[in-house]
């Protein structure tokens, strides 16, 4: 069996969901950075997903939807916030002080308002949020002011956009790899 | 609620600019069927019902993220919602046998409400997935339904891991060469 094969093997019971619990992790660790087994994966979620079609529904809880308005209430104003910080690299535009100061602004104010309108949960069942929203707060209140003088617009919104992915990935119960991109993120000299 | 594939497009592109009436509407047409999912992966409400509501967050986050051009609205919510409910599924492992349903209700076949609303890229599948044995069938839609591992399938088959193993990825190497793409 060659590489290919395997990657494509591991994709395809990822996708259809046979991994045990730790192989799991692994794949989910992996596919970041890993381009070939993401787009195997990709593959394997169009050749499977039509099979979620047929699948039969079940009424949700009334109550449901209105708490989950209550949860993106707050996050709205977040995400638009990381719409406006995460194009900075995708535009690869030149960007004037000005520019890399309302970055700041906005990363600073990403990060509170994320932190405040981060509820807690009923104990128990989300054991991850609110310390996922602590260490995002955290880095950025360790990440000394000065230094957004002495980096590029570039620079920050590869570091914001890190730190958003290892918010993600802390959300997402991906433990590992969270702390790998925060402890990354801590060690950074500029 | 019935909604078009087009409807549903507009209202991920609405609530990726951050419009609510447009996710409530895309909750309304969708939390039935995503509901449905995240409940027999999980095989238990409460549970389900944290899920759902995670998987509904990560899609006002993340809609942004959805191209038509390479799926359709549902399988995309579809795989969100099976994605996460699979990992709430295996923090929480092992699950005993007994939490399995004796008659594995797989998803009819022979509903005909449901055989008009099948889209070309499903007959194309099933068409695929009749040409396993119907043994090999019958375990791929079990894992994708139910969410079990390959160490659950050998405890209620009574087979090895090992073979367990062997046979699906068999049987997802004919489906891939079936499928043609």
């Amino acid at each position: 069996m060659t590489e290919e094969d395997d990657i494509d093997a591991l994709a395809a019971e990822y996708v259809l969901g046979s991994l045990s619990p730790a192989e799991r992790a692994e794949v989910d660790a992996r596919r970041r950075n890993d381009a070939s087994l993401a787009a195997a994966i990709a593959a394997w979620q169009l050749r499977l997903g039509p099979l979620s079609e047929e699948a039969p529904g079940l009424e949700p809880p009334a109550h449901l939807f209105s708490r989950i308005l209550a949860r993106i209430s707050g996050q709205g104003e977040t995400a638009d916030r990381v719409a406006a910080v995460v194009p900075l690299t995708a535009s690869r535009r030149r960007f004037g002080l000005a520019t890399v100061a309302g970055a700041l602004a906005a990363c600073v104010a990403l990060a509170v308002v994320w932190f405040e309108h981060t509820p807690p949960g009923p104990p128990g069942t989300h054991p991850t949020s609110v310390s996922c929203g602590t260490r995002y707060k955290v880095f950025w209140e360790q990440f000394d002011r000065q230094k957004y003088a002495r980096i590029s617009a570039e620079q920050l919104a590869g570091l914001s956009r890190m730190a958003l992915r290892a918010y993600d990935a802390c959300e997402a119960g991906d433990d590992q790899d969270a702390r790998a991109l925060f402890d990354r993120l801590a060690r950074m000299q500029f | 609620m019935p909604v078009s594939r087009q409807d549903l497009v507009a209202a991920l592109q609405q609530t990726a600019r951050g419009d609510r009436a447009a996710f409530r509407l895309l909750y309304e047409a969708t939390s039935l069927k995503l509901y449905g999912i995240v409940v027999r992966i999980l095989g238990r409400r409460d549970l389900a019902d944290e899920v759902l509501q995670e998987v509904y967050i990560r899609v006002w986050q993340r809609a942004g993220d959805f191209d038509a051009a390479s799926g359709s609205p549902i399988t995309w919510l579809a795989a969100i919602a099976r994605n996460l409910a699979l990992d709430e599924a295996r923090r929480r492992r092992p699950r005993s046998l007994e939490e399995f349903p004796e008659v594995l209700q797989l998803p009819g076949t022979d509903d005909p409400a449901a055989t008009h609303e099948r889209s070309e890229e499903l007959k194309r599948l099933e068409a695929c997935l009749d040409g396993l044995e119907p043994d090999r069938k019958e375990l791929v839609l079990l894992v994708y339904h139910y969410g079990m591992t390959r160490e659950e399938i050998s405890g209620r088959i009574n087979r090895p891991v090992a073979t367990v193993k062997t046979w699906l990825r068999r049987s997802l190497a004919q489906l891939r060469d079936c499928l043609g793409q």
